[in-house]
């Protein structure tokens, strides 16, 4: 629902009224993309101070929008943060096709910030003074999906009681941007296709071809070669849209840019907690920078707001952070190549249990120059104990 | 939940400059508390009782929108 009021008016900010046991259902809508959240009883000040700042907001991001575009902002991706070499070249390759209309098409994970590179797009074009819409077709069922993109005329189906201009007409003389374009059905795949050849569309139930100039940026976190492959994305519209692939690279494969985007954060969510934070202490931020980060940059913003909600004095403490990534921080063990030489942790392997244990094993027979009772002392573990496993792992040659 | 009328007692100055704000609530009592804090604070409000409703009906140009997390759920619930 959240997305597709969003899908509407893409700046709309989202307040959402919840019963105070539901407090779940309001955080899943913060992920969801809404501004604030209000709990049942209502109450009159925290309503009308949530609806205030809430349109000042509003304003305040109309009004920048329109000092940029009066500037003529030329800095790409201004509202992506990252400076990693993946995300620098990202730049280089966006600014390539600012200027044109070249569709795009935006690949990576789930929270990567697909929607950002599209607006970044948008916002960097000539179109910048027209509309940017988003719709994001994962969230729309089938059977309104080509309602959203191409509107409805009154009384076109149950429920359609008003006209109502699809995400086409209202992206008009702007940006649209097809999120989640592989979720996309097999028949409005059809109908866009259309539109995309015949440069007009058509509302639902109506018979008027409205002309339509629309700059198409597409995203998805599918593989959408594959998906052609497999009969469920039409090969022709593939080729239309995919004309110019760019890859967002998943957060752990820019770790580098992790405390550029913790600070930035912490600036941006300050205001909604209401108290300064000013800082992370180093634990805290190399624990942060050793997850894997599945859920990407949302799932950063997400982890920084909630550890900012934990954080009792002006820094997040490690104590701060979700159990599941304070329990992430392990001494790093650098993975072995067959030569013995550690290779650069391109990627956090997994690392089979038996293989830890070689390693501790061997390090404390190191430290200990081959001692079986100190290293095992040091391993915790009793000395027959450790006399077996150096059997079983033949490390025989480590003893002194 | 407060009484309207308490409520609006102590005159706050209407900040909302007109803008339209849209509610979306199966709660009658709950829009019409709403609406009248919302109006009496400058604003223009627009009702819904369902998600339906409000993704299909007026509210095009709405400043701000509040939605009861019942109505939100509309979609996923279909």
């Amino acid at each position: 629902m959240i997305q597709h009021l969003r899908a509407r008016d893409a700046d709309l900010p989202i307040i959402v009224v919840t019963a105070q046991r539901e407090l779940e259902t309001a955080v899943a809508a913060m992920r969801a993309g809404a501004y604030d959240y209000v709990t049942k009883p209502l109450d009159r000040d925290r309503l009308l101070l949530a609806v205030n700042r809430a349109r000042e907001r509003r304003e305040l991001v109309a009004s920048v929008k329109r000092l940029e575009s009066a500037l003529g902002e030329r800095s790409v991706l201004g509202s992506v943060v990252g400076q990693s070499p993946k995300m620098r070249e990202l730049a280089r390759q966006v600014e390539r096709v600012l200027s044109s209309d070249v569709a795009v098409c935006v690949f990576g994970e789930s929270g990567t910030g697909k929607e950002l590179i599209a607006r970044a797009i948008h916002a960097g074009s000539p179109r910048r003074r027209g509309p940017f819409i988003a719709i994001n077709c994962a969230g729309i069922p089938e059977s309104l999906q080509e309602s959203e993109l191409f509107g409805h005329e009154r009384g076109a189906f149950t429920g359609a009681i008003s006209t109502r201009r699809g995400c086409f007409e209202q992206a008009h003389g702007g940006t649209l941007l097809l999120d989640e374009l592989g979720e996309m059905s097999l028949s409005t795949q059809a109908s866009l296709l259309r539109t995309l050849q015949e440069k007009v569309i058509r509302r639902v139930g109506g018979s008027t071809e409205i002309p339509i100039d629309v700059r198409i940026v597409c995203a998805t976190h599918r593989d959408l070669r594959a998906e052609v492959e497999a009969g469920r994305f039409r090969e022709d519209l593939y080729f239309r849209l995919v004309v110019y692939p760019v890859h967002l690279p998943p957060l752990r494969e820019r770790i580098d840019d992790i405390p550029l985007l913790v600070g930035h954060f912490l600036n941006t969510l300050e205001e909604g907690v209401g108290r300064k934070v000013r800082s992370i202490s180093p634990e805290a931020l190399d624990a942060l920078c050793r997850y894997r980060w599945p859920g990407n940059v949302r799932e950063l913003q997400n982890v920084v707001h909630r550890s900012l909600l934990a954080c009792r004095g002006d820094e997040i403490a490690l104590a701060d952070l979700p159990a599941d990534i304070r329990n992430t921080v392990l001494p790093s063990i650098p993975p072995q190549n067959t030569n013995g030489h550690a290779r650069p942790a391109e990627e956090e392997e997994i690392i089979p249990l038996h293989e830890l244990e070689r390693r501790a094993i061997q390090r404390a027979l190191r430290a200990t120059r081959g001692s079986v009772g100190k290293a095992a002392k040091l391993l915790g573990i009793g000395r027959a104990t450790l006399y077996r496993r150096i059997a079983t792992l033949d490390l025989s040659q480590d003893v002194a | 939940m407060q009484s309207m009328d308490e409520s609006l007692s102590p005159a706050a100055p209407p900040v909302g400059g007109d803008q339209l704000v849209m509610v979306v609530d199966d709660d009658p009592t709950a829009r019409r508390l709403m609406r009248a804090w919302l109006e009496h604070a400058g604003y223009r409000v627009v009702e819904h009782d369902s998600g339906e409703s409000a993704l299909f009906g007026e509210g095009e140009g709405a400043a701000v929108a509040c939605v009861d997390s019942g109505s939100a759920r509309w979609v996923d619930s279909r």
